[in-house]
């Protein structure tokens, strides 16, 4: 068959899985396609970026970590689980790069779960450049049958795999995007992070610092771990646990997706920020005690003060994140549960949603026009003030 | 070292010979150094008057509750609530009734500016 036909079909084939997977991830939920196409290709531009590092390793075989293994590794299972971490090593990072340059630009990120969405739609882009390949491959030299199978499964089992593995590496970005409020947050419930701490105490950094660090790390630890284990189980032909690991990692996901926690707006434009009308200390006196009673599973004592406590303090993230937690910790089935869930809803309306956008319309409101170039130095600002409080926010264990 | 922090407890005459009326009077600042030790006096009190007791809180001295001396506080309203008590707060200092209101406990207890209008309420719910 013509090459050029054979790669448009296979253009055309890796296409039906991330239109079917779009629409199962978005299809019910408004959002800005500009940006989801962004990221999208971010995710192609990750497989080429791959690809790149691989072709330059072939002129400079010396610094070629996959031959490196190759020559010193001789028993065939790590040579795979070496081979197998160092793929995950890279394409982990590279999708998650996509994401985390796209959202120092725009402020993309302004929830945990939003991390998660964006790395998952930055991973499809990935399986879908990743299966034109495969696509173009098999039809090249294999028969019909093969080439259903081998469609099939890289669909739906490698592009899930791959969206379920930057999904979680997104949770824990997220995670390590919102340090300052998370970790606050954490404080006040008396958790202690002892890896954290010995990081803040070797490396002589902020609690909050090590906190975003750790995360981070944690994130592409497990991330990688899971996608060398997926696929040295596809080396082994274990196709069975690899269903299992694809199906546990879909409803890990799930569930965090669904949590309240997850859905908080937690980017804050300063500039916007309302005042506080209860002092430092007393909000101190009234967190530590939500913490105690969150310790106690009196969530609905919880959520109680934390709605009074917004009224006083409307743009407290912590308190909010105290609420939110309370909400996820009831029963499903509580009544209380149910009011309050269509009060304190997960969709946000389209200015809310989007800081930035908010404050230009405001101010277009108010007949100041702003140049396009101000989203870039308020958002400067914003990240410039929070980098402030994470260098002064320090907790005493 | 323990913060500084005084209860003393007064009698007062009560208009039903059922009903026990004290004032307790806070002063100081409760924290995690004191606070144990203070609420134990205060759960003694209520251990010697199981039956209707009647308590004012005076709390004109008081500079500062934690969080664990507002848990007590709901915990003491429970007990005395339970045996047909009542207390209720007097001369709360705006920093104080600030936590209160936001933790609800306002909705329980009942707040007055003055010892007097205190007493008065007590008397008159019997």
């Amino acid at each position: 068959m013509n090459t050029a036909l054979l790669w448009i079909i296979s253009v055309l084939l890796a296409l039906i899985p991330v239109a079917i997977w779009l629409y199962i991830l978005f299809g019910d939920k408004k959002n800005d396609k500009k940006m989801l196409s962004i990221i999208f290709s971010g995710g192609i531009l990750a497989v080429l970026t791959v690809f790149a590092i691989q072709y330059f390793w072939i002129y400079v075989p010396e610094i070629d970590p996959f031959l490196w293994i190759g020559n010193n590794i001789t028993d065939p299972t790590y040579y795979y689980v070496g081979i197998f971490i160092l793929v995950g090593i890279m394409e982990e990072l590279v999708k998650q790069m996509m994401v985390r340059y796209v959202d120092t630009k725009t402020v993309l990120i302004q929830t945990v779960n939003d991390s998660i969405r964006f790395s998952l739609v930055a991973a499809l882009g990935f399986a879908f450049a990743e299966n034109i390949v495969y696509f173009k491959t098999v039809m090249t030299v294999a028969p019909i049958q093969e080439i259903i199978v081998t469609f099939l499964f890289r669909s739906v089992f490698t592009a899930c795999a791959h969206m379920i593995f930057s999904g979680i590496f997104g949770y824990f970005f997220g995670i390590a995007k919102f340090t300052i409020d998370i970790t606050k947050n954490s404080h006040w419930e008396g958790k202690i992070y002892l890896g954290v701490h010995l990081i803040s105490k070797v490396f002589q950094i902020p609690y909050a610092q090590a906190f975003k660090e750790y995360k981070i790390l944690q994130g592409l630890v497990i991330a990688i771990l899971l996608h060398a284990v997926f696929n040295y189980m596809l080396q082994m032909n274990q196709i069975l646990p690899v269903i299992a690991l694809v199906v546990a990692g879909y409803l890990y996901l799930k569930y965090l997706l669904d949590r309240k926690a997850g859905n908080l707006i937690l980017v804050t434009d300063i500039s916007e920020q309302r005042t506080s009308t209860i002092g430092k200390k007393d909000s101190e006196v009234v967190l530590e005690l939500v913490g105690m009673w969150f310790d106690q599973k009196k969530y609905v004592d919880v959520i109680h003060v934390c709605e009074r406590l917004l009224e006083r303090d409307p743009d407290n993230n912590v308190v909010k994140l105290f609420k939110a937690k309370a909400m996820d910790k009831l029963d499903p089935e509580n009544p209380y549960r149910k009011i309050l869930s269509t009060i304190f809803s997960d969709e946000r309306g389209e200015l809310e949603r989007n800081t930035i956008a908010y404050y230009r319309k405001k101010k277009e409101i108010e007949g100041k026009n702003i140049p396009q170039n101000s989203k870039e130095k308020l958002f400067r600002f914003v990240e410039e003030k929070k980098k402030q409080e994470n260098e002064t926010f320090k907790i005493d264990l | 070292m323990a913060t500084p922090a005084t209860i003393t407890i007064e009698d007062v005459q009560s208009s039903s010979p059922d009903m026990t009326v004290k004032i307790v009077k806070f002063s100081g600042q409760l924290d995690e150094s004191n606070v144990d030790e203070k609420a134990n006096m205060v759960y003694e009190l209520i251990e010697k008057n199981p039956k209707n007791l009647n308590l004012i809180f005076d709390f004109a001295e008081l500079e500062y509750m934690n969080s664990k001396s507002i848990g007590y506080l709901t915990d003491w309203y429970g007990k005395v609530y339970e045996n047909g008590g009542k207390i209720v707060v007097a001369q709360t200092r705006p920093n104080i009734l600030d936590i209160l209101q936001v933790v609800g406990l306002t909705q329980l207890i009942k707040t007055f500016p003055t010892i007097d209008e205190a007493k008065f309420a007590i008397s008159h719910s019997a």
